[in-house]
């Protein structure tokens, strides 16, 4: 196995043994993970090279005769992405093992950590789209743990149930979408598919498979109007706002758009949308950072801004934009991630993070103050750091647009280095005074969290200064998989692009970033405002609920025997239906064999309990009685030859009348007044539903399109599956994936059942 | 019924249960028997010994068998995937044949790994729901 697959499976390896090795607060955790992490970084390093010559594409079975494989795809920007998530990944592991509190719950932390890292590497690495989708779905789910992470919070509790709700269900638009385009390319192997651009853009499902797709990428990337999600999402431990929501997770969706960018691209609405999307996003999300007083509000909204831009880059698949795409991509996740890691160590002193109430930090946090400057002058494009030739790339390949996007796009570049400077410099000198008791608290923190970040800066610093040297062969490797076939021109990265619209564009954007820190930032505090489509999204959410409510109530009466009435009436319909719409040859009869007295007696006995079970006086006789009637059904089983069914029946029996005895001092008064009376309707239920199962059977057993499958089980028990109780081969073997749902259910409503019961809110704690 | 009388026969039932359990785990993939009923039985044992001796003896964590759960799907789980490691398509199972001295011929099987976790999944199922129900403080 290649070592970028076992780098894919470790973590999930990790995530497993975790809780065997270590307490729940251990440090330890911290420590597994981090090592973890770091052999992935090593696994990836090692494959590097080969993955910068060209693609590796592997494929392990899964379910061959569903054409589904694992099947992993290892080329330039699978490496640029794999090398994002295990480098700042190691560098969180590490952050997060010192940050965490002695009271948190790291093992848990470090658990869905490690899923999410698996996860994410999944998506990057996987070469088919079933897998990919898998993958993406995964990384919803532990995002989805991880903001949650602090569950006793109300607001992370909404924040996660955000994040999921929209990324879920624009994952399970873009699985839609997928399926269309492995439908038209007649594979769902990343390779092939994107050799066939031609029949794609020819179908006529292109168009709903773009869209579909679009939204799949919008959501997940959090772009405009489904951006919502990701400044609430920053109720999650800072670690995991660094990395997820900064740095990985959120460029999925770039990284969909990348990949699929030469197979799609030639579909008109692909990039025309992905690109108006992106810069309207980038300029709308910069207006609203520069409204933030919470800083990672402030970084969230900021990281929408930037996804957007890149996005825009990525989704028209020419070259020259795309490595301007993945350049900057490559710089905001180094400098991103850094600021997150800062403004985690800043509230860990501050026990803040609203910029209104922040101190001097030049003064009394000198080396994180260093740093953020660093990384905030990068993300504002100011030379010599490597965000500034991304942007000066961006601007380049912006002028190419229409008029009105260089306009967004200018603004929007300028809007940024606003709120960069509101950083860089805003912070400096804070909002309050250096002698205000809350001031002097601020400190720098020990060098086991100051050097995660430091690093991250450092790696700015060089892709400024020697970006050709660190990323040039990385950039012109992604570039080229993503383009999807040779590059006209060697990708060239360099700090000094030359006098031109693009360095005119820069210097505008610089100085219309300082003119709006220095005459609007610096003179009032930031107001955030109420965004309208978080408003869409709950009053959407309330309304569902209420409709839901109102269903459910609608045949929710709490009265069992309704339930009954409704389940079987559908029931007694069905088979209604079926009777009289099929053209039935009439009823002939089997070649039964005789009916013995034993089977007469039991049968008898199943129905006289019954009967026992509808007249009981008491409750107690009514559950003995309904005992014996399953007792002699598994008697009849025993007889008729079904020896294992005897048995379950037996066991089920038994635990039931276990659980009735167990609620029965719960149950309400047996109601005696209304015991004796009759009631027709009832009465006519049973008969129909006994008589009409009895004529369903009797019917099929006369009536059968197909052969009988018993025999193929019957012959192949023993030659392939080594075992001559075909009951439990079937259960075991030939339908093995059937039990695993099965099971995978019976242990969800165990939960349920739990949760239910045990950890329901009682009114006084919810109030 | 008198609780003495309850309690004596289920110290001597629940051991004979459990070993009737493994007997029919065991035995199940040739004759009746196999996890599902192996572990309804096994639960059946550990009710019993619930009801006999009174809750108070019953000193087990709140989610002790709600982590049951877990661990069984976790076995399936890794059954059904294990021979992708090994490039054999999902749920691939294997069986051969020993012989041993004394015990004679003896079936291997990966299906009965794979039967544990659906023993495991039930004994946590039917433990967990009837421990919520019973417990007198909520």
């Amino acid at each position: 196995m290649p070592s970028f697959a076992i780098a894919t499976l470790l973590p999930f390896a990790g995530a497993v043994l975790l809780p065997l090795l270590t307490a729940p607060r251990a440090r330890a955790a911290g420590v597994v993970g981090s090592l973890v992490a770091a052999l992935c970084l090593g696994l990836i390093l090692s494959e590097a090279p080969a993955m910068l010559e060209g693609a590796r594409h592997v494929e392990y079975p899964w379910i061959p005769q569903l054409g589904l494989q694992f099947s992993v795809l290892a080329d330039g920007l699978s490496l640029l992405f794999a090398l994002l998530i295990t480098g700042v990944g190691l560098i969180v592991f590490t952050f997060a093992t010192a940050y965490l509190g002695p009271d948190e719950n790291r093992r848990r932390f470090f658990v869905f950590l490690l899923g999410f890292m698996g996860s994410m590497l999944g998506v990057v690495l996987s070469a088919n789209l079933i897998g990919l989708f898998v993958f993406w779905e995964l990384t919803s789910v532990t995002s989805f743990l991880l903001i949650g992470f602090w569950h006793e919070r109300d607001n992370s509790r909404t924040g996660a149930l955000k994040a999921l709700v929209i990324t879920a269900s624009g994952g399970l638009a873009m699985f839609v979408g997928l399926v269309m385009i492995g439908l038209i390319a007649g594979s769902f192997e990343i390779p092939v598919i994107l050799e066939r651009s031609a029949e794609i853009a020819a179908s006529p499902w292109a168009t709903p498979a773009a869209i579909l797709l679009i939204l799949g990428i919008v959501t997940k990337s959090a772009q405009f109007p489904f951006h919502l999600w990701l400044p609430t999402a920053m109720e999650a431990p800072t670690p995991v706002s660094a990395y997820l929501h900064a740095a990985t997770m959120v460029k999925a969706g770039l990284y969909l758009a990348a990949r699929l960018g030469p197979a799609m691209h030639e579909v008109p609405i692909w990039s025309d949308a992905l690109v108006v999307i992106g810069l309207f996003t980038m300029t709308w999300c910069s207006f609203l950072a520069l409204r933030q007083s919470d800083l990672k509000g402030l970084l969230a909204f900021s990281t929408v801004s930037q996804l957007g831009l890149i996005l825009s880059m990525l989704a028209p698949a020419q070259e020259e934009t795309t490595a301007a795409g993945l350049f900057h991509l490559l710089n905001h996740g180094v400098f991103k991630g850094a600021l997150f890691l800062l403004v985690g160590i800043i509230e860990h002193a501050a026990h803040t993070r609203d910029v209104t109430r922040l101190g001097p930090l030049r003064t009394f946090m000198p080396r994180s103050y260093i740093l953020l400057a660093l990384a905030a002058l990068s993300m504002a494009g100011v030379p010599p750091l490597g965000g500034f030739i991304s942007k000066e790339m961006f601007l380049e390949q912006v002028l190419g647009f229409h008029p009105l996007l260089i306009l967004l796009a200018a603004i929007g570049a300028a809007m940024t280095a606003g709120y960069c400077f509101a950083l860089a410099i805003g912070l400096a000198q804070g909002r309050i005074d250096a002698d205000a008791p809350e001031a002097q608290a601020l400190h720098d923190p020990s060098p086991a969290l100051l050097w995660g970040p430091a690093v991250l800066v450092v790696g700015a610093l060089a892709l400024g200064l020697a970006p050709q040297l660190i990323g040039g062969s990385l950039i012109e490797a992604a570039t080229t998989a993503a383009v999807g076939e040779p590059l006209h021109h060697h990708v060239h990265l360099a700090l000094w692009h030359g006098f031109g619209l693009a360095l005119l564009l820069s210097v505008f954007a610089v100085g219309g970033g300082l003119a709006i820190y220095y005459g609007q930032w610096r003179r009032t505090a930031p107001k955030p405002p109420t965004l309208t489509v978080d408003r869409v999204y709950f009053a959407f959410l309330e309304a569902l609920e209420g409709w839901s409510r109102a269903l459910t109530a609608s045949y929710m009466s709490g009265l069992v025997w309704r339930y009954l009435q409704i389940i079987l009436g559908v029931g007694i319909a069905g088979i209604a239906a079926v009777l009289l719409t099929e053209a039935w040859p009439g009823f002939e009869p089997w070649d039964a064999r005789p009916v013995n007295l034993f089977e007469v007696v039991a049968a008898a006995l199943v129905a006289a309990a019954g009967i026992g079970t509808a007249m009981a006086r008491t409750r107690l006789a009514a559950i003995l009685a309904l005992g014996a009637s399953g007792y002699g059904v598994a008697l009849l089983f025993a007889l008729l030859g079904a020896p294992d069914l005897a048995l379950t029946q037996i066991m089920v029996e038994t635990i039931s009348v276990a659980l009735f005895l167990a609620v029965f001092v719960y149950l309400p008064a047996y109601p005696e007044a209304e015991r004796r009376r009759l009631r027709p309707l009832h009465l006519a239920i049973s008969l129909v539903v006994g008589f009409g199962t009895v004529a369903l059977v009797a019917l099929t057993r006369g009536h059968r399109v197909a052969d009988s499958i018993s025999s193929y089980f019957l012959e192949n028990s023993v030659a392939a599956a080594g075992g001559h109780n075909v009951v439990n081969v079937i259960l075991v073997d030939f339908r093995g994936l059937d039990t695993l749902g099965e099971i995978t259910v019976l242990g969800v409503a165990g939960l349920a059942c739990f949760a239910l019961i045990k950890r329901s809110v009682k009114p006084e704690e919810s109030a | 019924m008198n609780p003495l009388i309850l309690e004596t026969v289920a110290r001597v039932v629940s051991p004979l249960l459990y070993v009737f359990a493994a007997w029919l785990f065991l035995k199940g993939h040739n004759s009746p028997g196999g996890g599902f009923i192996a572990g309804l039985l096994t639960a059946a044992a550990i009710v019993l010994t619930f009801v006999a001796r009174g809750r108070e003896t019953d000193t087990w964590r709140e989610e002790a068998f709600v982590t049951v759960i877990g661990v069984g799907l976790l076995v399936a789980a890794i059954v059904a995937c294990a021979p992708m490691l090994l490039g054999l398509p999902f749920f691939t199972h294997e069986f051969t044949h020993v012989h041993l001295p004394l015990l004679g011929d003896i079936e291997l099987a990966t299906a009965a790994l794979f039967d544990l976790g659906v023993y495991i999944v039930v004994v946590g199922n039917v433990v967990t729901v009837i421990r919520a129900m019973t417990d007198r403080e909520s």
